[in-house]
């Protein structure tokens, strides 16, 4: 009886490393979602062009973009009055 | 401008609000419930959540309750409109990146490890998603998980500002940088409202004026961390199921909506220069929009210069803004 529990226990052991590998070398092999998926093909899709815009502030690049260069930012100055300072961050 | 400040959804939360100071605390008390109450039922970081129970469904059916099922509605809706480019079916992606909790607890434990080949594989789009309008049914496909994040932060903020809005004609909800303004306080025409520097948060880059509405904006460099060495933030590019590279490092959008502004800041952030502006005008939404690149040049299309941009109230350097032509 005892060599029959031996044996289950080392069965189990052994059925378990090999499932493990062959699960972990089946997933590392498998697709990627970009190559197999048809919708994700179809949000890559290439967007209409667009006429460019009228440039603004003296620059614009190649995208029809508009921009202006600020590489001096400073400290915020106090609000002179009781509305609270709203600051867009991001987060 | 009475004030209170909490700290809810991960970051600091400023409800503001003019009139008697006894009617802004009042309307102070139930947008804070509001906001706690909501951010339990959409946060991806509890397992009692909503949203958690709904991702365990995934493969049957969940009936939602009418907030949760109109936030996915929108979700889905944003998804269409943006190409893709906006989507919440990200979470393990988000999760693979090493942002598998609070950005508070990533950035005290680690990161979870880079375990790319176990967890990479084929998925489902959220266009495979079920939404039954009938009974408020979700059905997500076996394997896919939401996370609301933005659209559910920017829908709670402008939830919360319309409570407040029931005590007072003017006041906004600020939940950390992403905004929703209602009214005009009193002697101004527009919202002062200042663009931090993403480069040096200490600093501002510029001072905008906006009108009642939405201001969100969306970055790559405030929530990151580094996995196996590599550096990560939380931008997930859908094509490509890993954070995002682009040529910009925030983008501002005011929009009617928190939600459209939440939604098309990231966009317009994945999508970077070459993809912004056709993204922007055919989405049918009206909203404007500032993005930042590595130098700090600030861009935009005409109407976004000339609407957000407070040239008066210019810091530094910044040059007059006037038309070419």
């Amino acid at each position: 009886m005892k060599l029959v529990k031996k044996l289950i226990r080392y069965w189990i052991a052994i059925a378990s490393v090999i499932s493990f590998l062959g699960g972990w070398v089946i997933l590392a092999h498998s697709p990627k979602p970009v190559q197999s998926t048809p919708s994700s093909a179809a949000q890559s899709v290439a967007l209409p062009t667009l006429p460019p815009i009228q440039a603004y502030g003296g620059s614009v690049n190649n995208n029809g973009l508009n921009f202006f260069s600020n590489n001096n930012s400073q400290s915020s100055p106090q609000p002179s009055s009781s509305v609270p300072m709203l600051r867009t961050r991001g987060s | 401008m009475e004030t209170l400040q909490l700290r809810a959804m991960n970051t600091d939360v400023l409800l503001a609000a003019e009139g008697q100071p006894d009617r802004p605390q009042s309307g102070f008390e139930q947008a804070r419930q509001f906001i706690q109450a909501s951010e339990s039922r959409f946060t991806r970081f509890s397992e009692q959540s909503e949203l958690s129970e709904l991702n365990r469904s995934a493969g049957g059916r969940f009936k939602a309750s009418s907030d949760l099922f109109s936030l996915v509605s929108l979700a889905r809706r944003f998804f269409h409109l943006t190409r893709g480019l906006f989507d919440p079916s990200i979470l393990p992606d988000l999760k693979r990146a090493g942002y598998d909790r609070s950005m508070d607890l990533v950035r005290q434990q680690g990161p979870a490890p880079l375990l790319e080949s176990l967890l990479a594989g084929e998925r489902s789009s959220l266009s495979e998603m079920d939404l039954d309008e009938a009974d408020h049914t979700i059905l997500l496909p076996y394997g896919m998980a939401l996370d609301l994040g933005g659209i559910a932060k920017g829908w709670i903020a402008e939830q919360a500002a319309l409570i407040l809005a029931r005590v007072s004609s003017a006041c906004a909800v600020d939940a950390g940088g992403d905004m929703f303004l209602i009214g005009l306080p009193a002697g101004l025409d527009q919202w002062p409202v200042e663009l931090e520097d993403p480069l040096q948060p200490e600093n501002t880059l510029t001072a905008l004026k906006v009108n009642p509405g939405a201001v969100a904006t969306s970055t790559v460099t405030k929530r990151v961390w580094k996995q196996a060495d590599q550096n990560r933030h939380h931008i997930i590019d859908p094509r490509t199921h890993a954070p995002a590279v682009s040529d910009w490092i925030s983008v501002t959008v005011t929009a009617p909506h928190a939600y459209e502004a939440e939604v098309f800041a990231k966009a317009l952030l994945i999508a970077g220069p070459q993809e912004a502006q056709g993204i922007a005008r055919n989405s049918g939404i009206q909203f404007s929009y500032l993005a930042v690149d590595q130098t700090r040049k600030i861009w935009g299309n005409q109407e976004s210069l000339e609407n957000l941009l407070d040239a008066g109230q210019n810091f530094g350097s910044m040059p007059a803004l006037l038309p070419m032509n």
